[in-house]
């Protein structure tokens, strides 16, 4: 009798834990017993049971994600699992299996960054984004390229071979289109390009500069900045290049323009009363507005993040360049992190930016928000600037 | 005896419940499976460190470009397209000669002309405004001459800002050529930023000779 009740339940136990595999989709009832953890303190995690490599892809993975990566003893969460053709991942709380999935059909990186977004999503109710791709210049001697990556930096694909200056990548519609400046034909010119086929056409080639053109969110303009009339000004375009309009007159110049996620607004940067500040406009045209800073001025690059919450931007002072981060909801600016060009990742949580090596060539590095935990892109990209996530 | 008897129990258990989670894992195994789309099956990576290895190495080859093949050929845009005909022309009253008129271009002429800058400026210094007169003589002694005034950054500033600046030297230069009785349509400005450096160290000498504007003459082509 009671040899076939610990049996029964011994298979009751084995055959839910089999079955569940995969079922939690989400979070299944985390039990709270952060322990004193603090909002902004790092997820204490342990990593078992992998080979190294999946091990090392994890580990990157989830501490971009804002954990930390611990002993079994001190974890909050053990993740494990096994990979033979597929990839089995599971997330235990104490005894309990608070996550298990199971992957296949796609190369090992791939099943690996898919179970850490889960994993992610588990732990901070945010999507991860270890599958997402950027795109970023790539520099060498006085030409540059463009490439797309994955956000670490592995399957680089070349997208421009022109020997020529190119600046400032940006995507487009739904991540199918790449808008960049090159200086192919002798002038700084605006060109999009399919991502898939390569096909591109020029869409704005006037004489002066044509720069940073930046597709809005709902794919139907294109905001830029050129000095058609003598000063850099920003305009809007279509999502092809058509019925242009220009939306600023400022002697003194604007640059870097980005779209609130709505579409409807525009920000950027003009010196119209001295040192360089961050303006809002409406991509319809009408009156700007000033976005404080929090007395932060020489902000440059910003990027408005793709909840609306935030800008990031970049502030030049004396120490150098600083991350700093604008909370549009409390009107707070903090400086972050050192380091410049900032890009907002789909999960508006994570953070792309730049860092400079020593001789100042440039490398990309990856910022934790909420955590401030940084960690470059593994990978050694070269000369590798003006990152635009995907998204 | 007890024991024994419990063991064999638990054996045969174990193996029936195998069995049962076999078979429900095989009659409905894509539910339990995350299929990642578009990425297709790739090559499981036996040996970490090689893979690493050329994975770095592919990658690094990919970056070199050139006469090395890529990680991965990816989509390289050959296929230039007209230029969008819906682009009004530019105004010109503030310069800019239309970009697509043919000339030819010399960058030596004046090459003794370049204007130089203080750090994260672009007001022409009364120290080398003297330059510009050799450049103003011959542009309003030959209206159908024409100056590419390009602006240039040391690396000491953000890409775009230093994009941004470049220009404002550019225009700067233009408006004191104009103020000097330079036709605007005689002249066209452009910045390089940080990119196009004349010194490519990274010290105080080279980047002072890196905030500059260059000009090029412009001759209609014959």
């Amino acid at each position: 009798m009671m040899m076939r009740l610990i049996s029964r339940n011994l298979g009751l136990a084995i055959l839910v834990a089999l079955t569940s595999i995969g079922s939690a989709q989400t979070r299944i009832g985390i039990i709270d017993r952060e322990g004193g953890r603090k909002p902004g303190d790092p997820i204490p995690i342990a990593i078992s049971g992998f080979t190294p490599e999946i091990q090392r892809i994890l580990a990157f993975d989830l501490y971009v994600a804002g954990c930390k990566i611990v002993s079994n003893s001190e974890a909050d969460f053990v993740v494990t699992g096994k990979y033979a053709g597929r990839l089995e991942g599971y997330v235990k709380q104490g005894d309990n299996y608070v996550l298990r999935k199971a992957y296949n059909g796609a190369n090992v990186r791939a099943l690996a960054h898919a179970f850490a977004d889960q994993v992610a999503l588990l732990l901070n109710q945010v999507p991860g984004v270890a599958s997402t791709r950027v795109a970023f210049k790539n520099r060498r001697g006085r030409s540059g390229e463009i490439f797309a990556a994955d956000y670490d930096g592995h399957n680089a694909v070349q997208l421009t071979r022109d020997g020529s200056v190119v600046a400032a990548p940006a995507w487009g519609l739904n991540r199918t289109r790449l808008y960049y400046t090159s200086y192919l034909r002798g002038n700084p010119d605006i060109y999009m390009q399919e991502y898939s086929t390569g096909r591109r056409a020029t869409i704005v080639r006037q004489a002066g500069s044509n720069l940073t053109p930046v597709p809005s969110p709902d794919g139907t303009k294109v905001a830029m900045v050129c000095s058609i009339n003598g000063h850099p000004n920003l305009y809007v375009t279509d999502i092809n290049g058509g019925n242009r309009r220009q939306l600023t007159f400022i002697k003194a110049g604007v640059s870097t323009p980005t779209w609130s996620p709505d579409s409807r607004w525009i920000c950027y940067v003009s010196r119209e009363s001295g040192p360089a500040r961050l303006y809002k406009i409406l991509a319809s045209g009408g009156r700007a507005q000033r976005i404080h800073t929090g007395g932060i001025s020489s902000c440059t690059e910003p990027d408005w993040s793709p909840d609306g919450k935030k800008i990031a931007f970049t502030t030049q002072g004396r120490g150098g360049f600083t991350l700093c981060i604008t909370d549009l909801t409390t009107g707070k600016t903090e400086r972050v992190v050192s380091g410049e060009d900032p890009t907002w990742a789909p999960n508006s949580r994570t953070i792309m930016f730049v860092k400079r090596r020593a001789d100042q060539s440039y490398y990309l590095s990856l910022l934790d928000v909420p955590t401030k935990q940084v960690k470059d892109v593994p990978l050694n990209l070269g000369n590798a600037s003006s990152p635009a996530w995907a998204r | 005896m007890k024991r024994t008897a419990l063991a064999k129990l638990l054996v045969v258990t174990l193996a029936v419940v195998a069995i049962t989670a076999t078979g429900c894992r095989s009659k409905r195994p894509d539910k339990n499976i995350t299929p990642i789309p578009g990425t297709g099956a790739g090559p499981v990576n036996a040996d970490d460190a090689a893979a690493r290895a050329l994975e770095e190495e592919a990658a690094r080859r990919a970056l070199a470009g050139g006469d090395v093949p890529p990680v991965s050929t990816g989509p390289i845009g050959t296929d230039l397209g007209p230029i969008a005909p819906i682009n009004p022309p530019g105004d010109t009253s503030m310069g800019n000669i239309n970009i697509d008129t043919p000339v030819d271009e010399n960058a030596e002429i004046w090459a003794q002309n370049t204007v130089y800058f203080d750090f994260d400026s672009s007001v022409v210094r009364s120290s080398e405004i003297y330059k510009l007169s050799e450049i103003v003589n011959q542009l309003t002694q030959s209206p159908n001459l024409g100056v590419k005034v390009e602006g240039h950054c040391d690396e000491r500033g953000t890409e775009e800002y230093n994009r941004a600046l470049g220009e404002r030297r550019a225009n700067a230069i233009r408006d004191h050529l104009i103020e000097a009785g330079v036709g605007p349509n005689q002249i066209r400005t452009l910045s390089w930023g940080e990119d196009q450096p004349a010194d490519l160290g990274h010290d105080e000498a080279a980047w002072a000779a890196n905030r500059r504007a260059e000009f090029i003459l412009l001759t209609p082509k014959r």
